[in-house]
Formats: structure tokens, C-alpha cells, sequence
């Protein structure tokens, strides 16, 4: 896939003008696949518009029912007292763009699509104040933030040329696994222009997927497993390492 | 070297891990502790989720203890009567404790509850452990002295009269008799330091060895040769059903992150069986006594100093 990015590419250095450019992108990879030696990853999107235009791109990941808790102080003890459980909250939320988004969406838009990390809203499972649920949104979303799942690029997504643009997004080591999809929006003069979406995949291999279905599918035998890997182990280093 | 556990889902420093189990089979070699309660905390402080390192410890405690149990058992310092009875307990303990992990988990106190539960039987073993280790120095240290100056201390006190909780439990009913402990003790007293010991394997993740040992000594009143060898099979059997429980019910078993711990941990309990030589008696109880006081204030500080985010999140 990468090749067909590079071969695009050239073409638009070799003929700027000639090529049609209809708004579009293209992943590096569509399948990010993980294995033991997995400790985060770096996509690359290639993309054309037209020219002069804005570009925003959203990679959002599956959507998890997630409680956020609050601590207080009781006895001296911090312990977790308030809590909200959110509905369908994207377990990875990455937006690039090609400038500042405020600078050339309204609010409206901005909130239409979930564009930007304050203009998401999260369902919470009961009825709550609107100042509690900003609240803990707004802690949610700066949680999110310090573990490295969501992020905002201002200013990340590049043009090559006035047609061809190309963004990288991080994915850390603890990156939710599952389907993700990739969105892109193509503004011009403040107006959404042209919207286009991607499916994106996060799966282990190999080993590592072996272990983690295995566990899933046939926990009973995984824990038969694991107690004689460790007896098995312990055998074996004791003959080892035994001095008579 | 970083590497990817399949089930917490994230990368670690595979060293890290290692060098832990390293330590963690060194204090088991030596004390004949599974060395949990220094795993646990340690998982939880690198970022991996409670509910996996608790699960996950389950395994490494079978690999700890197994390599530690060889070698008292061709010594043959093992009552197998006697950890036959605790396991018993130890099976229901760890059954019960499955389920009131689970629920906490659900309410979100899991970690307020791990962190609590370590600090009170950290700190009340550690304390009492230093206490009694202290008072033996200093009546070492006075005999010593007063040997050079006159005639023998007559030290020995007059027996004590027996307390009413002393005679209470004599009086317990099930009697039986324990041959290799030579010891004729009701059958619900290892039952119930079993059943602790089941407890704190599946909702702490640790063998609750530092717990079950000074139990054996002051409460059942086992010969203390035995009693390191006879915990261990206790450990080893009670934590071996816990990995399954954990396994089934809540999928919290990272057998990739148990191997790295393994592979530590039996390098480690080798070089501490071998220290164990060295390492006797009060010295080693007074070692213990510091080592686990210290991870309990640890802990402490941890749960009153203010946290740096006071929101936490966990996705369902």
C-alpha cells in the first residue's frame, strides 16, 4: 500500500497541474498489526484536495462504555466517591489538521462533527447536572489526553504541493485494539466541502494474538496452561541450577 | 527491551519485570514468603491494571514457591497433614475471594481496597515482627553480659498462666492429631489460617506467606523447621486455583507477563535458598520484618498524600 502512495505522489511532482485532484486519502497501512515488539506505531496519510482548501483528519477508535471516578478526601484517605459511566466514548481520539480548526469552522460544525477535543459530547448512562457532566467530561477528556489516546495537531497535517497533503498519527504502545475509522474533512472558506471516511483495523498477531484468543476462548485451559508453565519453569531451573 | 502482554494490552520493560522477580525469588528463596506483596504494588505503580497483576501473580506465585518447596522437601520439612488441612480452607478462601475481588472491581474500589487491606496486614505483621525480633536482641545481648560477670542468668520466667483465648482454643472441637508436627491441635485452627490464606491470594495476588508463617509459629505453635516448607505446599496449591478463577471469571492472566516474572523469580529463589544459610533465625525475621514495614508505610504515604489527578478513568 505504501508503494501506490509513493507512486501517487510522484505522479503529482512529475504532472502538478495534469492530474484531476478529487479529494481523497490513503493509509499507509490499513491494518495495524501488533506483536510482542509492539511499542507503538506511526501511520502515515497521504491525501489530495483541491487548492487553497482546510483540511481535518479524525482517526477515532471503538466505542467504549467508560466510568470516570472522582476522589475526595475521607479520614485523610483519598478514596473514589463521585462517578459517571459515559456511553460510547472512542477509546482513541487523534485530530490533525491542516491549520488551527477554530480558525475556519464554527462552532456549530465544530460540534456537528466532534471536531476538536472540546467540541465532544458524551452521553452519560443517568441524568446529571450539566455542570457535573462537563465536569467529568472535560476530566475524561484530559485523562485521555495524559495517557497519549487522544491528542490534538494543530498545524500536522502538511501540504507537499497546493494539492497533495500528508499527516502522521501516533499510536502508543497501549493503543486500544479493534476498528477504527479514519475521517476527512475538506473545508473551503469555512464550508464543509467534501467529507470521506476510511476503515482502519487494530489487531495483535502472531504470538501475541495466539495468547490473547486462547485466554479469551478457553480460559479454563489458559489457567491450566499457565500453572504448569510455572510449574514447569521452576522444575526446570531448579535441575539447572542445582549445585549436586 | 520492551515487550507486548497480550492481555493487559500495553508494552513493559521486559528487564524491570525481570529484575522484580528476580528480587521477589530471592526474598521467597531466603524467608520462604512468596514475595507478593512486593510484586503487586509494583505492577500497579508500572501501569499495569490491578485486576492483572493480581491475576497474573496468582502464576508466578506457583513458580516462585514450587522452586522454593524442592528443597525443604528432600529435607523433608514438610507437614503434609497439616497443609493438607489449610488447603482445604485455603480452596474455599480463594472461591470467596474471587467473587468479592469481582465486586469491587465493579464499584471501583478495587485499588482503595488493595492499597488498605496491604497497609493494615503489612504494617501489623511488620510491626509485630520487629518488635518480637527486637526484644530477642536484647535478651541475647543481656545474657552475653551478664555471663561474663557472674553465674548463669536465671532468665527463664515462671510459665505464664494460660489467657482465656489460649484455653479457649484448646478446647475447640475436631482435635487431631499431627505426627510429623507432633502436635494435637483442633483441625479449624489451620483450616482458618488456610482460609485467610486463600482470602488474600485472590484479592491481594499474594500467598500471604509473611501472614501464614508467623500464623504457623505463634498460633498453631508448628515446629518453625516445618513451617516454611509446609506454607509454601499451602501457597503453591491455594494460588494454583487462583490463577484458574482468575483466568475464567475475569480473563486477568498474562501468561507472557507471568513467564517474565518466572523467569526472575527461579533465578532468584536459587540464590536465595543458597543465602538462607547465612541469613538464620532472628536475623532473618528482624530482615523481613523491615523489608515488609517499609512497603507499608510506603503505601500509606500513597493513600493520604493528595493524588496528582483526582479523576481516574476506566473504560467497560
Amino acid at each position: 500500500m505504501m508503494r501506490y502512495c509513493w507512486i501517487i505522489l510522484a505522479l503529482f511532482f512529475i504532472f502538478p497541474s495534469q492530474v484531476y485532484a478529487a479529494f481523497d486519502i490513503e493509509i499507509s497501512e490499513p491494518e495495524l498489526e501488533i506483536s510482542s515488539g509492539f511499542t507503538g506505531d506511526t501511520l502515515t496519510l497521504f491525501g489530495s484536495a483541491t487548492p487553497n482548501s482546510d483540511i481535518v483528519i479524525l482517526v477515532k477508535g471503538p466505542e467504549k462504555d467508560t466510568v470516570i471516578r472522582r476522589k475526595i478526601q475521607v479520614f485523610s484517605l483519598w478514596i473514589h466517591a463521585e462517578s459517571v459511566v459515559f456511553h460510547s466514548v472512542p477509546s482513541y481520539y487523534n485530530i490533525a489538521s491542516s491549520s488551527s480548526i477554530s480558525m475556519f469552522t464554527d462552532a456549530d460544525t465544530r460540534k456537528q462533527y466532534g471536531l476538536g477535543l472540546n467540541s465532544l459530547s458524551f452521553k452519560p448512562s443517568s441524568e446529571i447536572t450539566p455542570e457535573k457532566q462537563s465536569r467529568f467530561q472535560e476530566a475524561l477528556v484530559q485523562n485521555k489526553q495524559l495517557s497519549g489516546l487522544y491528542s490534538l495537531a494543530p498545524n500536522a497535517v502538511t501540504f507537499v504541493n497546493d494539492q497533495l497533503f500528508r499527516t502522521r498519527i501516533y499510536m502508543p504502545s497501549h493503543v486500544p485494539l479493534g476498528d477504527y475509522t479514519i475521517e476527512a474533512f475538506m473545508f473551503q472558506n469555512g464550508q464543509l466541502i467534501e467529507q470521506k471516511q476510511k476503515p482502519f483495523r487494530i489487531k495483535q498477531v502472531g504470538l501475541t494474538a495466539k495468547v490473547h484468543d486462547f485466554a479469551l476462548n478457553d480460559p479454563f485451559w489458559y489457567g491450566i496452561c499457565a500453572i504448569l508453565l510455572a510449574l514447569f519453569s521452576s522444575l526446570l531451573a531448579t535441575l539447572l541450577l542445582r549445585r549436586d | 527491551m520492551q515487550i507486548y502482554l497480550p492481555i493487559a494490552e500495553m508494552a513493559v520493560n521486559a528487564e524491570s519485570i525481570a529484575l522484580l522477580g528476580a528480587i521477589v525469588g530471592i526474598i521467597s528463596g531466603v524467608f520462604g514468603v512468596g514475595g507478593g506483596f512486593l510484586t503487586t504494588p509494583f505492577l500497579i505503580f508500572m501501569g499495569i491494571p490491578p485486576a492483572v497483576a493480581v491475576g497474573t501473580q496468582a502464576s508466578q506465585l506457583v513458580a516462585s514457591s514450587s522452586t522454593a518447596v524442592i528443597g525443604h522437601w528432600r529435607k523433608r520439612n514438610v507437614d503434609f497433614k497439616m497443609a493438607g488441612v489449610m488447603i482445604a480452607g485455603g480452596m474455599v478462601g480463594t472461591i470467596g475471594g474471587i467473587y468479592i475481588f469481582k465486586l469491587l472491581n465493579y464499584i471501583g474500589q478495587i485499588d482503595l481496597a488493595i492499597s488498605v487491606l496491604y497497609v493494615v496486614f503489612l504494617c501489623s505483621v511488620g510491626f509485630m515482627m520487629l518488635r518480637e525480633t527486637i526484644g530477642t536482641f536484647i535478651l541475647h545481648y543481656r545474657i552475653k553480659h551478664r555471663k561474663n560477670d557472674e553465674a548463669p542468668a536465671t532468665e527463664s520466667q515462671p510459665p505464664r498462666e494460660p489467657s482465656r483465648f489460649s484455653k479457649w482454643i484448646r478446647n475447640l472441637p475436631y482435635k487431631t492429631h499431627f505426627k510429623t508436627s507432633k502436635l494435637h491441635i483442633s483441625a479449624l485452627l489451620p483450616l482458618s489460617v488456610g482460609l485467610v490464606g486463600g482470602l488474600m491470594v485472590s484479592i491481594m495476588g499474594i500467598g500471604a506467606g509473611f501472614l501464614l508463617v508467623p500464623a504457623m509459629i505463634y498460633f498453631l505453635r508448628m515446629p518453625p523447621l516445618l513451617v516454611v516448607g509446609t506454607s509454601l505446599l499451602q501457597i503453591i496449591v491455594t494460588s494454583a486455583v487462583a490463577c484458574i478463577m482468575h483466568a475464567t471469571a475475569n480473563q486477568t492472566v498474562d501468561m507472557v507477563l507471568a513467564l517474565t516474572l518466572i523467569c526472575g523469580s527461579v533465578v532468584g529463589a536459587q540464590i536465595g535458598v543458597r543465602l538462607s544459610k547465612y541469613i538464620k533465625g532472628t536475623m532473618a525475621r528482624f530482615i523481613l520484618g523491615m523489608i515488609i514495614s517499609l512497603v507499608g508505610l510506603r503505601l500509606a504515604v500513597d493513600l493520604v498524600i493528595e493524588p496528582t489527578s483526582l479523576y481516574s478513568i476506566v473504560v467497560r
